[in-house]
């Protein structure tokens, strides 16, 4: 099928060159730039030499650093689970809706994510607020259960307070991570999406035939089957996620920072290059192993499908 | 007799079953679930209230906590965003870098994608890796790292030049993520590519460049344009990145309106955010008809 | 007459305006083997879907040792299926997919395991119980598939195009042992297909389906000899057709006008309805099947046969028979299935050499054509 490169030279340079040219120039050397940078100390005020230290790393644990690392994981995580818990059923209705509803319900469910992602990070302000649309709506259901429970007698029970009280979003970890599942949800839903469209549904009436319940299926063959799908789904919501800069540094309010926001502030306002570019590097290579693991786990499915004979 | 035994079990099951007037067993009917139906849609209202509350905030003649009380209805505050200097230096200049972005990212994602899927060649997984790296890796990665590069090359003062000369950093920037997302998406149409037909056209006699010119870029057309559409809202979307290239003079319309909400929160913002969310709608929409009108 | 373990009463079934089956009754015998067979799109898989439980009749009922089982899921029917793609569960061993049906039942663990060892060793698949499905050949999986039905001791297996995605060879050889599982188990099984051959080498009773209405059941012999429609005739086998144009009742004998026959004495079963004197034949076909007409060189009179004289055409070696094509004229031509010895013979002779295909009249019948 395919042609060896030497049959074709010319063809191969003229389709290569420019590609993989313009990423060793303006990707592989920024990176190695970062790298050098890390193992740098600050001379002047802009001025870096590099001269091999490991100061840079060793700041990393620094307990308020590592601090930050821990929440940022601790968001991101939350943020994902959110995400394969909302997302999945989401998947679910749209792979199990008509061949005509698919493309729209698919649409509806893009749409804002083609949409500017400051723009929607700055409306979810508006909706956040003390005085925002949520707590709106929760003054709504508050009341509308204190009439409920008027109307059953429960009203001196003591279950409801007499006036609600907004909650605090911005400038809280509950708020991030609202803002960090509304921009990642609808990608989160498109690996879900793929995998649960391909699913071969006669295995679930297999299921269903051999006597299991609803259920059942669902926890034995569906779940296992869409395996895959979650895991590219968790990795793809996971690894944006921890790099996170604007939904911390608009919803957080300065009290919320990840550590995007610490490197962010190393590079504009602390000028210390190296410890920024250290603290990049370490995102990096969290990153890395994100994916290896998730190339592993695909790299041993794969071998078990090529065993066959 | 199991015969005998089968048949009891069977009346059991239909007089507890039977009551149920349309027993419907089929295990992938996710989608007529009701209370699948209604997390779905409670899900679509959390993704769009705060879009669709944003819009009709940017007539609310209120000026300051402009996004609290409704006021009335003004559509001032467009005006005043399309007479905002700094604002409307702003859009062009990120209409002029996707434009820009646009045009190369998809020269060098159609040459990429044609090299991966034609060509056998060592180190091939490790091109691979490099070419969908700028895809997954964090952007604030990449912004950082663009950063120190331009600094440490002396490029940061292409800011000073003359526009559009100024904006080459952060165009440089938006090519070097975007192309590899337009070499995937072209990379994946090339898949559903026949090679037959191309053999068929040296069969009956067309020169390599002819194969090119009418079987292989007709067929990575559709792919071509869904990358170009992919690049231009990409780049027309990114903050992070451009926040790190950009200098006093090179600010784009994401990075402006960041400015302007860190400042304070005002309904112009809010129009200024409507007109580029109509701007994606009518992208989408042009997207959609140009894949119906393949389709048909 | 024993009751019938499976009995469909009336049965139709509507999508939206469609109808995908139309009024069918049917019974199945216990321990048969029966055969749904009819073209892509009859209704004989959602047929089979309905006793499985996945579709539910519009009208009519499904009786299961006399007991009505139409509003029961699938999981509560003592009846199992092996799929068309056998939707062996990829991601358990052969083992887990075996013993899923037991562990549903909450059968004990001990018992499950015994059973399943006893189930892989019925299909010859002992030692294969920790290997997955993707390490399977396609008959493996089929093996599989059918164990992890049997295992449960259903009243009737469903299976739904069992020989269709297996090659040629395998096709035989796993034909015979599903024969065999059958005896073995006594288990009643029911087959979907759209071979014919299939359906004849399996099944002792086959039910001929065509858009969703039942055609005829019998015997695959009876069906052969004496099938009740065109249709019917040219599905199992084939058949040539003549139009009939019109049919005389004379003093109880037919004599029957077909369009390149001329007018033959017909001594069958004179069709209901048919009053005496001259009648149109629309409608109606005499058939011939290609295995019954004979080929000679020289016009001899042969006692009780008819005649058709023709030029040779093409003759297409299959083997231990050939198919000769006769041209009758420009827009007719028929095809005899000879011996080898026969076909050398006629081999030697040329292009438009003039010959003569001859039948029995009685191997002849007189049938209402397909087109309705």
């Amino acid at each position: 099928m395919q042609q060896r490169a030497g049959q074709r030279p010319a063809a191969f340079i003229a389709t290569g060159l420019p590609g993989i040219g313009w990423l060793l120039a303006f990707f592989v050397a920024p990176l190695s730039i970062i790298l050098l940078y890390s193992f740098g100390e600050n001379v002047s005020l802009t001025q870096v030499e590099t001269t091999g230290t490991l100061e840079n790393y060793r700041r990393i644990f620094e307990p308020e650093i590592l601090k930050l690392g821990w929440r940022s994981i601790r968001i991101a995580f939350i943020s994902t689970l959110i995400c394969l818990v909302i997302g999945f059923p989401m998947a679910l209705v749209i792979a199990t809706s008509s061949q005509r509803a698919k493309p729209w319900l698919l649409l509806l469910i893009m749409l804002p994510f083609w949409t500017n992602l400051l723009i929607r990070t700055y409306a979810l302000l508006n909706i956040l607020g003390t005085r925002g649309r949520l707590n709106e709506l929760l003054v709504w259901l508050h009341g509308g259960m204190r009439q409920a429970l008027d109307i059953i007698g429960l009203s001196e029970a003591g279950l409801l307070a007499d006036r609600f009280t907004p909650i605090t979003f911005l400038g809280t970890e509950g708020g991030v991570i609202y803002g960090i599942v509304y921009v990642s949800l609808p990608f989160a839903i498109l690996p879900l999406y793929s995998v649960l469209e391909r699913m071969d549904t006669s295995l679930l009436e297999a299921s269903i035939d051999l006597g299991a319940g609803q259920w059942t299926t669902f926890r034995r063959v569906l779940l296992p089957l869409a395996l895959p799908g979650v895991l590219t789904a968790a990795v793809i919501t996971f690894i944006p996620a921890l790099g996170q800069f604007l939904t911390p540094d608009l919803l957080g309010r300065g009290q919320v920072d990840m550590i995007a926001n610490v490197i962010e502030r190393q590079f504009k306002r602390a000028n210390d290059w190296p410890f920024g570019s250290a603290l990049s590097l370490t995102l990096l290579y969290v990153t890395f192993l994100l994916l290896t693991l998730r190339a592993f786990s695909d790299a041993r499915r794969a071998r078990r499908t090529e065993n066959r004979g | 007799m199991p015969g005998v035994h089968v048949a009891q079990k069977i009346e059991a099951d239909t007089v507890r079953f039977g009551l149920l007037r349309r027993v419907r067993y089929e295990p992938f009917n996710y989608s007529r679930r009701w209370s699948l139906r209604t997390l779905f849609l409670i899900a679509t209202v959390f993704l769009y209230a705060p879009i669709v509350v944003l819009v009709i905030f940017s007539f609310n003649d209120s000026r300051r906590g402009g996004n609290v009380i409704w006021k009335g209805f003004t559509t001032k505050y467009y005006s005043k965003a399309f007479q905002n200097d700094e604002l409307m230096l702003a859009f062009a200049n990120s209409l002029t870098i996707a434009l820009v972005t646009m045009v190369l990212a998809v020269i060098l994602g159609t040459l990429t994608a044609v090299l991966l899927w034609r060509f056998r060649f060592p180190f091939k997984p490790l091109v691979e890796g490099l070419v969908s790296l700028p895809i997954v890796i964090p952007e604030i990665c990449m912004g950082v790292s663009l950063a120190l590069f331009f600094s440490s090359m002396g490029w940061m003062k292409t800011g000073n030049l003359m526009w559009p000369l100024n904006l080459v950093n952060i165009t440089i920037a938006h090519i070097t993520f975007c192309f590899p997302f337009a070499a995937m998406v072209i990379r994946a149409r090339l898949d559903s590519f026949n090679r037959e037909t191309e053999e068929a056209a040296r069969d009956l006699g067309a020169s390599e460049w002819r194969v090119l010119k009418d079987i292989l870029i007709p067929h990575m057309r559709p792919g071509i344009i869904a990358a170009a559409l992919l690049a231009f809202t990409l780049s027309l979307d990114d903050f992070v990145i451009t926040f790190f290239t950009s200098g006093p003079n090179t600010v784009t319309f994401p990075v402006k309106i960041y400015s302007m909400v860190r400042f304070s929160v005002t309904p112009e913002i809010n129009a200024a955010s409507t007109v580029l969310i109509l701007m994606t709608l009518i992208l989408t929409w042009l997207a959609l008809r140009y894949q119906r009108a393949l389709e048909r | 007459m024993t009751e019938p373990i499976i009995s469909i009463r009336g049965v139709s079934k509507r999508f939206g305006g469609v109808t995908a089956i139309d009024n069918i009754s049917l019974d199945i015998e216990a321990g048969e083997i029966f055969a749904l067979l009819g073209p892509s799109g009859c209704g004989k898989s959602t047929l089979l879907r309905m006793l499985a439980g996945f579709e539910h009749p519009s009208d009519g009922s499904v009786l299961l040792d006399g007991k009505d089982l139409t509003r029961l899921p699938p999981n509560r029917r003592p009846i199992n299926m092996v799929f068309q793609s056998y939707a062996v569960f990829p991601h358990m061993t052969v083992a887990k997919n075996v013993a899923y049906g037991l562990e549903m039942e909450r059968t004990k663990r001990s018992e499950i395991r015994t059973r399943v060892a006893q189930a892989l060793e019925q299909v010859q698949l002992e030692g294969l119980g920790d290997r997955r499905p993707d390490q399977l050949s396609g008959g493996q999986r089929q093996r599989v598939a059918v164990a992890r039905a049997l295992i449960k001791r259903p009243r009737v297996l469903l299976l739904d195009e069992p020989l269709s995605a297996l090659d040629a060879k395998l096709r035989d050889a796993m034909r015979l042992e599903l024969v065999k599982l059958q005896e073995m188990s006594g288990v009643t099984f029911i087959i979907v297909t759209h071979d014919q051959y299939e359906a004849m080498a399996l099944a002792d009773r086959i039910a001929v389906l065509e858009n969703g209405c039942l055609r005829q059941v019998d015997t695959p012999r009876s069906l052969y000899n004496n099938p009740v429609d065109a249709f019917v005739a040219d599905f199992i086998g084939n058949v040539h057709t003549f139009d009939v144009s019109k049919i005389d009742l004379v003093e109880g004998r037919m004599r029957v006008h077909a369009d390149i026959l001329g007018p033959l004495m017909i001594d069958k079963p004179i069709p209901e309805g048919l009053l005496p004197g001259v009648q149109t034949g629309r409608g109606r076909v005499l058939t011939i099947r290609p295995e019954s007409i004979g080929i000679k060189t020289g016009e001899t009179y042969v006692p009780g046969h008819l005649t058709v004289s023709g030029t040779m055409g093409d003759i297409a070696f299959q083997g231990q028979h050939s198919v000769v094509e006769i041209r009758i004229n420009n827009s007719r031509s028929i095809s005899a299935i000879v011996d080898d010895a026969t076909a050398r013979e006629l081999d030697g002779l040329g292009h438009e050499t003039t010959v003569h295909a001859h039948w029995a009249v009685a191997d002849m019948h007189l049938l209402e054509s397909s087109i309705n």
